[in-house]
């Protein structure tokens, strides 16, 4: 199960990173969605910073996404309901990766489904993609079969979904679960026992805008997924209440938009750190981050897995 | 559906040459001037630049059309009307100090200068479109030839008239409290002023509502019709797909383009106004 990371000269010596299966170069992750194919990044910033990028979702049959309109800002951050749009495995195969592979960075494919089937065969697709580190699954579809809940709102559903694509992959499965559910660690744990190598928490939250003119959403859709700093505080904490149930290495995802937030990520005890939203108001951050991370390692004298779940608990009366 | 595209624009900190506040004439409406020799010379007419507001606010970009780009200052103008928390921050922008931008971005109009142009526009959407006839004029089409037509609300959000005129360009206005100009929308005065040759091509760029009625004259007169259109953005260069307008094809199909990099200029034809 070893994964496959290009040779590369270490720019980040400080940042290797070990999530389980998956050796990457710095512990910062593009988030899917938020990154295209990658290549749409090649002339704003280095991509060796990037332990590895995710790519958009992909799914069997092409989807055409949800209508006009798909985005608004929020404060400190931003709605969105792109509804996963994406041109279908075939073309994402013949068309999309062969240029994203040329970008010389570890790739991660975003899988999604109307049903558990789908996965599995996606999984059975990507398997062969020797220019892919892993498979994340993101389980925040609605679920065709099961009155369109998401997959990842019920413990038993995700571990089919799992254990389907664990059996399908020899790759490291991540499965990326949706924070809009009363209580994600059973979710967690049901990912865990169904083979997931790693978790990502996480997606966006569930959010609405309504204009006060015409009294309809802004979007497109009632509901949109919330990203971006405002969701930072609400992510950190479930990466803290996740990492204490479980011991398999978790990538924190959530309003990463500056080096001590990464940093206050590392503490409550993420191993990776994805960022998404980020790279839209600054495509350079990502590699500030890198170089803050290794500064406020390098001054300390520490190792990264020295913040790894460090955190020291409450503050005491302290002033 | 959406590929990767390669974009042209690069990340610029450019200088602010000026930043001039257009009131009384046009309350809430500023004019910026950068300079950036790369954005200055790769622009073409139709294409945004993707502004950060100022003082490390963490909001989106914002994207702003081209006015004007000289390749001997090297100097790029946009102007702009503040509506919201970034154009207010933008406001704040003072000489010397210093922009993040990314352009020049997105494909601008498929420019034609053999044929006939009809300009027609509103709002901040005239900007771009005196770019548009400045490149008419570098070619050598005399002033009077080209035919623009400005609507607006009234006289304060009818901006760049003066630009305009020094280049020797009369516009035709229209107003919807007839303060100045025809009374009504922008294609009331287009249809005044028929006719117009049958080889003509109607370039605009405006609010929404307004290019859905340009283009729907355009349609009606067999003219091709390009639009530029506005979105809210959120990367500006093809990877979010949170831009997307509905496109029609032929078999009356829909799917999705991005504002940011298939377009912001797209054939009227193709556009699905109805489901805007
Ligand atoms: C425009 C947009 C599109 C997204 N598309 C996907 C997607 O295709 N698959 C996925 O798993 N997550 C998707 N996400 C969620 C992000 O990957 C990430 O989990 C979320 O935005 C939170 O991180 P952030 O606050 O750093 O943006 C998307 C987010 C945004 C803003
Ligand atoms: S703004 Fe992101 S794809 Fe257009």
């Amino acid at each position: 199960m070893k994964a496959m990371v290009p040779e590369a000269t270490s720019r980040f010596p400080l940042l290797k990173t070990k999530l389980g299966p998956l050796e990457l170069e710095t512990p910062l992750i593009a988030a899917s969605g938020t990154f295209g194919y990658g290549s749409e990044f090649e002339n704003l910033t280095d991509l060796d910073c990037f332990g590895a990028v995710t790519l958009k979702a992909v799914s069997i049959e092409p989807r055409t996404g949800n209508p006009y309109p798909r985005i608004v800002e929020t404060p400190s951050g931003m709605l969105n309901c792109i509804g996963l749009e994406n041109p279908g495995i075939d073309v994402f195969l013949n068309e999309i990766l062969p240029e994203s592979i040329k970008l010389g960075v570890p790739l991660i494919a975003n899988l999604v489904g109307d049903r558990i089937e789908d996965y599995v065969s996606l999984a059975r697709v990507l398997d062969e993609q020797d220019s892919l580190v892993a498979l994340e699954i993101n389980g925040s579809c609605p679920n065709v079969d099961h009155g369109f809940m998401s997959f990842a709102a019920d413990p038993v559903i995700l571990g089919e979904l799992v254990s389907g694509v664990r059996a399908a992959t020899s790759k490291p499965v991540i499965s990326k679960l949706s924070p809009n559910v009363t209580d994600i660690i059973p979710l967690a744990r049901s990912a865990v026992n169904a083979g997931s190598d790693i978790l990502n928490l996480g997606n966006t939250f569930l959010g609405m805008s309504i204009s006060t003119d015409t009294w309809k959403s802004r979007l497109s859709r009632d509901y949109a997924g919330l990203s971006g700093r405002a969701i930072r505080p609400l992510a950190l904490r479930i990466v803290h209440q996740v990492a204490s149930s479980v011991d398999i290495p978790i990538i924190g995802t959530g309003g990463i938009y500056e080096t001590a937030d990464a940093v206050e990520f590392l503490i409550a005890g993420a191993t990776g750190l994805g960022a998404g939203t980020v790279n839209f108001i600054q495509p350079n951050r990502v590699r500030e981050i890198c170089d803050g991370i290794n500064d406020y390692l390098a001054e300390r004298n520490l190792a990264i897995q020295d913040l790894i779940g460090a955190y020291r608990g409450p503050a005491e009366g302290e002033m | 559906m959406a590929k990767p595209v390669k974009i042209s624009g690069r990340q610029e900190l450019a200088g602010v040459v000026d930043s001039i506040d257009l009131a009384p004439e046009h309350p809430g409406h500023f004019k910026i001037t950068i300079k950036s020799s790369w954005i200055a010379r790769n622009a073409l007419p139709g294409q945004f630049i993707h502004v950060l507001p100022p003082s490390g606010a963490e909001l989106l970009r914002r994207p702003f059309s081209i006015m004007s780009a000289d390749t001997d200052t090297d100097e790029v103008t946009f102007l702009y009307r503040v509506i919201g928390e970034g154009t207010q921050l933008l406001a704040s922008v003072r000489s010397r100090d210093v922009l993040d931008c990314i352009g020049p971005l997105g494909n601008g109009f498929p420019v034609d200068y053999e044929r006939p142009a009809i300009i027609a526009g509103g709002g901040v959407g005239i900007p771009p479109l005196v770019f548009l006839a400045s490149k008419f004029i570098d070619a050598g089409y005399p002033g009077e030839n080209i035919r623009v037509f400005l609507g607006a609300r009234d006289q304060q959000t009818l901006v760049c008239t003066d630009d305009l005129n020094k280049l020797g360009i009369e516009p035709v206005i229209a107003t919807e409290d007839g303060s100045v100009g025809v009374e009504g929308f922008v294609t009331d005065a287009m249809t005044q002023s028929e006719p117009y040759a049958t080889d003509s091509i109607v370039y605009a760029c405006g609010p929404i509502p307004m290019l859905a009625a340009i283009s729907k004259w355009s349609a009606d007169r067999k003219l091709t019709c390009y639009v530029s259109l506005e979105n809210k953005l959120g990367c500006g260069i093809g990877a979010c797909l949170g831009c997307s307008i509905p496109v029609r094809e032929p078999d009356s199909s829909i799917h999705y383009e991005r504002v940011c990099c298939d377009g912001p200029a797209f054939d009227a034809s193709r556009v699905a106004f109805d489901l805007m």
